[in-house]
């Protein structure tokens, strides 16, 4: 049990008369980088915006680190850093204004801690030389990064990132995928990442999970999938929605 | 506090919000502008009648229901509907601060700078009243007979921007409310200009009803002094004329409140963030 970051226990979601999802259940290791695949409208950014305390499930929990999301936010959502969707951010400040106005919202930083946070995040993701320019005038892969920096604010255990690739030319790719990389290995951080670009997700990911219809399809081991007579995600994800 | 400050940052990072500050003195240039003129017209026993003494109540009185709701307005259009609906909230709501915590910040950032807004203005009319009009031995203010002393007044202002913070930070409630359930931030300003504009027209109407019937009807008495607006208009005025007025114009306050709070607190805390 105590391996697990993040885990999904039963989580149900009925809007309406609609069930999104139907007992959602799932476990992420400390450390590991797990892919959430599956179609549009699966229901992978709902079981995230369940994940991330923006939505509440009709059943089920979500814990981090043991501590429940929703009884326990607190606590909780300290080992946690996001992108949901898109990365929007109050483009009427500058990308060093937005990372400190969010920085403030972290109890365990002074004021002094905050700016030196905000720096060592902005040399990360390698945005120290825009930092000072407004958010409107990023690129959409800056956006990203400086979505990531604002993740890595909190000294976080675990990242989510919803789609982080969208949107993205192959160079943005390249360097959102080594940030990724590097994040886990330097800092040990573990990432759920929900993504349609499944020869990216093959490339960083070590184990997956797969929703179809709201429900869980297959979880484990990207070596299994690969392993498997499909040896690649895309004809793998086929097999197990069809 | 730290969402506070965070919430507070973020309004002052905007030039709007500097322009209305900018504003706030140059309404109480207007407001002097009229008063001048108005002086002329009115004898000098009259409460309309501005001296260096009377001017912050006079002005604040013709200023409040035009500027300082449309202030108001834009403070709580900008930081709930803009951040709501454009999704920027999701930043501040996946850290560890519950909603409510997050509604009751947004809610102390505006009333913050609406308090700093009200002193700006008391500051520059009683700067523009002390260069632009005269004194006078006696003075006069509305519903009451008497003369009042020159430090009667001064905390007869004090009780009147009082009485305006109170009513705004009411106000508040409701703009919040519709803020919040507006799709964009275009339609938050519309719905909220539609509101004072259909509260205004309702005082006239019920005023109009009121003159055309013989014998004092109650309901009418009643409905007519039941508008935000009419507590701006009217209203503050009649609450430091006597006890029962102030008992009802708080009575009338304290149902916006209840009402607009709670659909503004549940609407905020319990619907799921989709944006």
């Amino acid at each position: 049990m105590q391996d697990y970051l993040l885990e999904v226990s039963n989580v149900t979601k009925i809007m309406g008369k609609r069930k999104i999802l139907n007992e959602v259940s799932f476990n992420v290791k400390k450390g590991s980088i797990c892919g959430f695949i599956g179609a549009n409208g699966a229901g992978k950014t709902t079981t995230i915006r369940i994940i991330t305390g923006l939505v509440t499930p009709t059943a089920g929990t979500v814990r981090i680190d043991q501590h429940d999301v929703h009884k326990d936010r607190k606590k909780a959502l300290q080992k946690l850093g996001a992108i949901v969707e898109t990365p929007i951010f109050f483009s009427y400040m500058t990308g060093r204004k937005n990372l400190l106005n969010l920085a403030r919202l972290h109890a365990h930083l002074d004021s002094h801690q905050q700016k030196e946070k905000v720096d060592e995040v902005l040399r990360i993701v390698d945005l120290i030389d825009r930092a000072d320019d407004k958010v409107k005038t990023y690129s959409l892969g800056m956006k990203q990064r400086l979505g990531i920096a604002q993740a890595l604010l909190g000294d976080p255990e675990i990242i989510i990132l919803d789609e982080p690739a969208n949107g993205l030319d192959p160079i943005g790719m390249r360097e959102l995928r080594e940030l990724i990389l590097r994040l886990s290995r330097e800092h040990k951080i573990t990432f759920l990442i929900s993504s349609h670009l499944l020869d990216e997700l093959q490339k960083i990911c070590d184990h997956l999970v797969v929703i179809h219809k709201g429900s869980i399809a297959w979880t484990g081991e990207l070596k299994d999938v690969m392993a498997s007579q499909y040896h690649n995600i895309e004809d793998f994800l086929i097999s197990v929605t069809r | 506090m730290r969402l506070l400050i965070s919430e507070c940052e973020r309004l002052f990072s905007r030039k709007l919000i500097w322009l209305l500050y900018l504003a706030i003195p140059l309404s109480a240039f207007g407001a002097l502008q009229y008063h001048l003129k108005r002086n002329h017209e009115v004898g000098i026993t009259s409460p309309e009648y501005s001296s260096v003494y009377t001017f912050p109540v006079n002005a604040l009185h013709e200023m409040l229901p035009f500027f300082f709701n449309l202030f108001l307005l834009v403070l709580i259009v900008l930081s709930v509907t803009e951040e709501y609906r454009g999704g920027e909230l999701r930043l501040i709501l996946i850290r560890q601060y519950s909603k409510a915590e997050v509604f009751f910040a947004k809610l102390g950032a505006v009333w913050l700078l609406l308090l700093a807004g009200l002193l700006l203005f008391y500051l520059s009319s009683q700067i523009i009243g002390w260069l632009a009009l005269t004194k006078v031995n006696a003075i006069y203010l509305f519903y009451h007979q008497e003369t009042f002393s020159v430090s009667e007044v001064f905390f007869y202002i004090i009780k009147f921007y009082l009485l305006t913070l109170v009513t705004l930070s009411v106000l508040i409630f409701v703009f919040f409310w519709i803020a919040i359930i507006s799709p964009r931030v275009t339609v938050a300003m519309g719905l909220g200009i539609g509101y004072l504009f259909l509260s205004i027209t309702f005082d006239i109407i019920m005023g109009i009803i009121q003159t055309h019937v013989n014998s004092p009807n109650l309901l009418v008495l009643f409905l007519m002094n039941f508008t935000i607006t009419r507590v701006e208009f009217q209203g503050i005025h009649l609450m430091l004329a006597n006890p029962f007025n102030f008992m009802f114009f708080s009575l009338v306050l304290a149902v916006y409140l209840l009402l607009f709070g709670m659909l503004s607190f549940f609407y905020f805390t319990k619907k799921d963030y989709y944006y």
